[in-house]
């Protein structure tokens, strides 16, 4: 498999806190790699290193087999794209015009990708209004845009999805997508938004305290984890006794949230609710199969009440 | 190298603060030919306002230039830069080199508008040669300045560096000055204890020198002690050249045609000097910038 990105027992110190720990990581050429962690589990450290804003403190990276002391990683580097924490944007400048001094750090022969990327991130009729202007979800996008810039093979994203509101979320997310299908762009892509990685990821990193925990596929994460099934209810205590009856698998949310396991007929269960006195007033296929798998790696699952 | 420079002097020409900088050189020019032109029966000539920009420049350019700078930290910029294979180096000397470029023409746009205005006012220049030499030097001068705040502005990414800028130019010509002040202190100084004024029937004033015991005493008869303020070897050569060498003494030595020393006279450290001084600096300062540019981490 050929990888865009490999860490080798990377580390990175900050006088004596260790944000990053021995890790290693690979991404694979084409993929959309979720790294899952929660707030200052290190995955921003981990970005910046590999931008190059920062310097490890010990072990290395390689980006398309270039190693970071290499100096041929820059040429590596001109084939990536980034954002970083917030949009690099300059709020000053209209959105064509962030565009075209990107292509001028770049080295563009021309401007002619400005209109084309404006478009791809949804900010074609915005071009002339100034970023400072703009909504965060348009600012996420310009940056992404800005990175977009030079046409690069390696995107590399920090928590997009943070602080945008539902469509901002689906746009990005579509966008990210796009540009893995399309233009066979490889996204590296940290946030703690599991549901939203979900969606997205081909493969995920989990780091916790700096440490990467586990990598696996997203194949590899189906296979491991199950699905289920989240009722609301009017009464959880008469669910347990019917889903005790049923021998069913289910775990206990809160007073009104119930999520049944392996439940293979789903109207069936809600009849057996209900005539056991306990009102179903919706029924959703819920997959938190990545929020479990997460926590029962980083071993902070307490989320409710298990039974078997 | 050339990219970051063409990204740099848009960002530059494209921002207001660049624009009110100029103008302001340009209203100086102006002011400075009409300030003159007031003083003509004084035998005021062209030649004295050549430079008079030079210490408002000191304060603007420093203070512009860090924003400059801030700017790209302020709102990531500099990342896209960075993330895209640019080295610190290139960096770090296209934003030296751009400050430098706004120096430069800050100082052309005022020299162009006090000369075209002037010439037809006050007349042409007597000392075209020394306003050359002089020019040269004083863009020397800015470089060295230029590289101190660049140096500045890149290791402390937070707003408050522009303060710091702006005290910076300020306080480099104020400690010129004190130097030069103490330096100019004589050797040896009268000690009387006090002076006393009577005034004539005719108007004028006579000075009568008082003893420490309050008696009255003849000039000639004053005595000569040595002068507490009175900086000696090595300590003299050391701040002199330190006032050759920081940006502030070079301009006080350039605006005002050499420093006192404490005999009266007012030697003029050469030109050439000046110039070494302030490449060396500017090399000095460029280098360890760079360095310590390499080594921080950014976010």
């Amino acid at each position: 498999m050929e990888y865009v990105l490999q860490t080798q027992a990377l580390g990175k110190n900050y006088r004596k806190f260790t944000a990053l720990e021995n890790l290693t990581m690979s991404v694979p050429r084409g993929a959309v790699y979720g790294l899952v962690g929660k707030n200052g589990a290190g995955k921003t450290t981990l970005l910046r290193l590999i931008c190059g804003l920062q310097r490890p403190s010990y072990g290395t990276y390689s980006l398309y087999g270039h190693n970071q002391e290499d100096p041929d990683i820059i040429k590596a580097r001109r084939r990536m794209g980034a954002v970083v924490e917030t949009p690099s944007i300059s709020l000053d400048m209209s959105a064509e015009n962030n565009l075209k001094q990107q292509c001028r750090v770049l080295g563009l022969p021309d401007f002619s990708c400005v209109p084309e990327l404006l478009e791809l991130v949804g900010l074609g009729g915005a071009g002339k209004k100034k970023a400072k202007n703009f909504s965060l979800g348009m600012r996420q996008r310009l940056g992404i845009a800005v990175a977009l810039c030079g046409d690069p093979d390696f995107l590399v994203l920090d928590e997009p999805v943070n602080g945008l509101d539902p469509q901002g979320i689906v746009e990005v997310r579509e966008l990210v997508l796009k540009l893995n299908r399309e233009r066979d762009i490889t996204v590296l892509i940290s946030s703690h938004i599991l549901e939203e990685l979900h969606k997205l990821a081909t493969h995920y990193g989990f780091i916790d305290s700096g440490r990467m925990l586990r990598q696996i596929s997203a194949e590899e994460l189906e296979a491991t984890c199950r699905k289920c099934v989240r009722i609301d209810v009017s009464d959880t205590q008469a669910a347990a006794l019917v889903l005790d009856g049923m021998e069913a698998e289910y775990k206990i949310l809160d007073g009104k949230q119930v999520d049944v396991y392996d439940a293979a007929n789903t109207g069936k269960l809600v009849q057996a609710l209900s005539e056991g006195g306990c009102e179903v007033y919706s029924v959703q296929n819920h997959d938190e199969s990545l929020e479990s798998y997460f926590l029962s790696l980083v071993g902070a699952g307490k989320g409710g009440e298990g039974h078997a | 190298m050339r990219k970051l420079l063409s990204a740099n002097l848009y960002a530059m020409f494209r921002s207001k603060r660049f624009w009110i900088g100029l103008f302001m050189m340009a209203a100086t020019a102006v002011y400075m030919v009409v300030d003159i032109n007031k003083m003509k029966r004084l035998a005021a000539e062209l030649d004295s306002g050549l430079f008079q920009s030079a210490i408002l420049l000191f304060i603007l350019l420093p203070a512009l230039g860090a924003l400059f700078i801030n700017t790209d930290y302020h709102d990531g910029t500099i990342r896209n830069k960075l993330t895209v294979g640019h080295t610190r180096a290139r960096i770090y000397l296209s934003n030296l080199i751009t400050n430098c470029a706004a120096g430069a023409i800050y100082i052309a746009a005022y020299e162009i508008i006090y000369l075209l205005v002037g010439f037809p006012l006050l007349g042409g220049l007597s000392r075209p040669q020394e306003f050359l030499i002089k020019l040269g030097i004083l863009l020397l001068v800015f470089l060295s300045l230029t590289a101190i705040f660049t140096l500045l502005a890149t290791m402390i990414t937070n707003r408050s560096v522009l303060l710091y800028c702006a005290l910076l130019g300020v306080g480099l010509v104020l400690a010129a000055q004190m130097l030069n002040a103490r330096l100019a202190a004589s050797e040896m100084v009268d000690d009387y204890g006090g002076v006393s004024f009577t005034t004539n029937e005719d108007g004028t004033v006579t000075t009568h020198y008082l003893d420490k015991n309050g008696n009255p005493i003849k000039p000639e008869d004053i005595p000569r002690v040595p002068n507490p303020s009175y900086v000696k070897e090595p300590m003299r050569s050391f701040l002199r050249t330190v006032n050759n060498i920081q940006p502030g003494g070079q301009l006080v030595e350039i605006l005002e045609d050499g420093h006192e020393e404490p005999d009266g006279s007012k030697p003029q450290t050469p030109y050439w000097q000046l110039a070494a001084y302030a490449l060396a600096t500017s090399l000095v300062f460029t280098g360890a910038g760079i360095l310590l540019f390499r080594r921080k981490d950014l976010k």
